[in-house]
């Protein structure tokens, strides 16, 4: 039996490993040309099949911009989608943003968590009625300052009482935000800002980033402080993966910001805000109604001849259905057809059984006469 | 009932629980609560409690009763329902966070068939990660199946209906084959209707083990052999670790290797007869 067994095992084996390496994380990625810069940044499939696409456009600066909503175009799977509603800047809904801030002992140098706790608080001063927000910070452990509430007090009286100390967690800290914000409806937003490298975490950047629900979600990423310089390995301890932070942003509908000081800082955060606030949503109902597991690719399009300014974005999404949603059932003859293939085969060994011991019961009695012989 | 009929009974029977849970699952899809994993909870329920149900009736299609298979059915599509509950929301979650691209289809079918499987297989004769091994098999093979189906005949309906009939055959032969394969001691029926048939002793060997009924009584006894001359209860096994010891609780009496016994401690090869019947005791090593 080891014989058969090891083989079997080793191919098992081996058929594992290559589905574990076939199958690497593929979140939406965001590619975009043109003029202006289009990004569709998060993708709401919680009523599917009602789909909320929330865009920003931004000039290649990073300024947000505000466009003609009637020259946008979304495509799903290449055809036109005929949209229930576009709701341009300024009406998108309201706006939930979690402010992650790295709260390591290395915040304390150069006063920056002074300034991340300043420019957090600037941020917050500018919620517009019915936003809301929360406040975590991470260090070796991921910690929930302030729930999310639309209390301005609260939130900035949590982030007077954040101190600094001891280790990086950022995924962690992703994997909880993510958590906290999967349960609520609208636009939803994480801001992450961090002076070095992850090198706590449990979890890895994949697995936070899988973490997202159908609702969607945007992380945008932030650095502050030194950047290693470029012939030096990046020390365990300290200075910025920006790669990996670039990444994480690029992943999740998200932009990177990088702040040397103070200044720099205040500036990416109300950049952030304002293409937040300044997003387009696109809501529609898609004609591919059913979960069948299958993953539609989504293409915004800006293009506007006059003024002669144009962009294109491309992400995609997956509704669900690992045992996929078909139009109708299938005709019950077909049903009952297979079903009595399946029946007729399960009995035929029976019959040919029951007819075989008939034939064997007559020998088997010529053979008991010889034995008793 | 030989080796190869126990599974070609077992893999149809189990083709027979996916294509039953296919029609169900076309008639509800997944859209019939708002939250999806919520119509998955239940939508896996149902696959895994058909499945169950029909490869459990195996055991008494190889025993040839009913009431046995009734028995033995009920239990396995009740553990195979709680099996696929869990198991179809998990397995979703995983197929949507590796990306839901094609290679994420048949991981995802592995778990579900994984943990049906385990379910499946716990009312069997063996251990039971040798369902759950078997699960996890058919589910691969069922997910490749189906996305393959999908590439090709862009028909998901069809591919669908072969991927989930390959999942129910693949998990019930592999339950059947993996116990064999793995199995280290059973009993052989070496004549009569049930020529041929085995039932796995494994889990009775260990000391703890509660000790197992061999009768005619699909209710009351453990191992059923369909004999008139065999009591309902007719003797009592008793795993003693490393061997069994073979106690008669009858009026007409077991034999071993001929000699009329009371208790006695069975050795590789031993022969027994109780009623008109005679078996055959195996141990590999």
């Amino acid at each position: 039996m080891t014989r058969i067994m090891k083989p079997l095992l080793t191919v098992s084996l081996v058929a594992l490993m290559l589905l574990a390496s076939a199958c690497q994380v593929s979140t939406p990625k965001v590619e975009s040309q043109g003029q202006y810069v289009l990004q569709i940044t998060q993708i709401d499939t919680t009523d599917f099949p009602l789909v909320d696409v929330y865009i920003s456009v931004q000039d290649a600066a990073g300024e947000p911009q505000v466009i003609n909503t009637g020259k946008l175009q979304l495509m799903e799977n290449g055809q036109p989608v005929s949209s229930q509603s576009i709701r341009g800047s300024g009406e998108a809904g309201a706006l939930t943003t979690l402010l992650l801030i790295d709260n390591s002992g290395s915040m304390n140098y150069a006063d920056k968590l002074e300034s991340a706790k300043d420019v957090a608080k600037e941020y917050l001063s500018q919620m517009r009625g019915g936003d809301q927000a929360g406040v975590i910070t991470f260090n070796t452990k991921v910690n929930v300052v302030q729930e999310i509430t639309s209390d301005r007090d609260a939130l900035e009286d949590a982030i007077d009482g954040i101190s600094a100390n001891s280790d990086t967690a950022l995924y962690d800290a992703l994997v909880k935000a993510i958590e906290m914000l999967n349960p609520l409806s609208g636009r939803k937003a994480i801001i992450v800002l961090t002076d070095g490298m992850d090198n706590q975490s449990k979890a890895t950047a994949d697995e936070a980033l899988a973490g997202i629900g159908f609702g969607g979600l945007s992380i945008s990423t932030i650095g502050f402080g030194q950047i290693p310089a470029e012939e030096e390995e990046a020390d365990q301890y300290s200075g910025i993966d920006e790669a990996a932070l670039r990444g994480i942003a690029e992943n999740a509908g998200g932009r990177y910001g990088y702040a040397e000081n103070k200044e720099e800082l205040s500036a990416i955060y109300d950049q952030m805000r304002r293409a937040l606030q300044s997003e387009v949503v696109i809501s529609y109902v898609t004609p591919l109604s059913l979960r069948d597991g299958v993953r539609r690719a989504l293409t915004v399009t800006l293009s506007d001849r006059y003024s002669g300014v144009g962009g294109q974005s491309q992400t995609g999404y997956n509704p669900g259905g690992l045992v996929p949603e078909v139009a109708q059932p299938a005709s019950w003859l077909l049903f009952g057809g297979i079903l009595a293939v399946l029946v007729v085969l399960l009995c035929i060994p029976l019959v040919v059984n029951i007819f075989k011991s008939k034939k064997a019961g007559k020998k088997k009695k010529k053979i008991k006469i010889t034995l008793k012989d | 009932m030989s080796r190869i009929m126990r599974f070609y009974t077992y893999g149809l029977l189990g083709a027979i629980g996916g294509l039953i849970g296919w029609q169900i699952s076309n008639i509800l899809g997944l859209s019939f609560t708002d939250n999806l994993f919520l119509s998955e909870v239940i939508v896996g329920a149902l696959l895994g409690g058909v499945i169950g149900l029909l490869i459990g009736f195996g055991e008494g299609f190889a025993a040839q009763s009913f009431l046995f298979g009734l028995r033995k059915s009920l239990l396995s599509a009740l553990l195979g329902a709680v099996g696929g509950a869990i198991a179809l929301p998990i397995a979703e979650g995983v197929f949507l966070s590796i990306g839901g691209q094609v290679w994420g289809r048949p991981i995802g079918w592995g778990i579900f068939g994984l943990l049906t499987g385990l379910a499946t297989g716990i009312t069997g004769g063996a251990q039971l990660w040798k369902g759950g091994l078997g699960g996890l098999i058919g589910g691969l093979l069922g997910g490749v199946l189906l996305e393959g189906a999908r590439l090709m005949f862009a028909d998901p309906l069809m591919g669908k209906a072969a991927g989930l009939m390959l999942l129910g055959a693949s998990v019930g032969v592999f339950i059947a084959l993996i116990v064999f394969l793995l199995s280290r001691v059973w009993l052989e029926v070496t004549s009569g209707k049930m020529l041929g048939m085995e039932f796995i002793l494994d889990k009775f060997l260990a000391k703890e083990a509660p000790a197992a009924a061999i009768g005619s009584s699909p209710l009351k006894s453990d191992i059923v052999v369909a004999d008139p001359d065999i009591a309902p209860q007719h003797a009592i096994l008793k795993g003693e670790g490393t061997y069994f010891t073979l106690k008669d609780i009858s009026m007409s009496g077991t034999y071993l290797d001929g000699k009329k016994i009371e208790v006695s401690r069975l050795h590789a090869g031993a022969r027994i007869r109780m009623g008109k019947s005679e078996m055959v005791y195996h141990e590999k090593r």
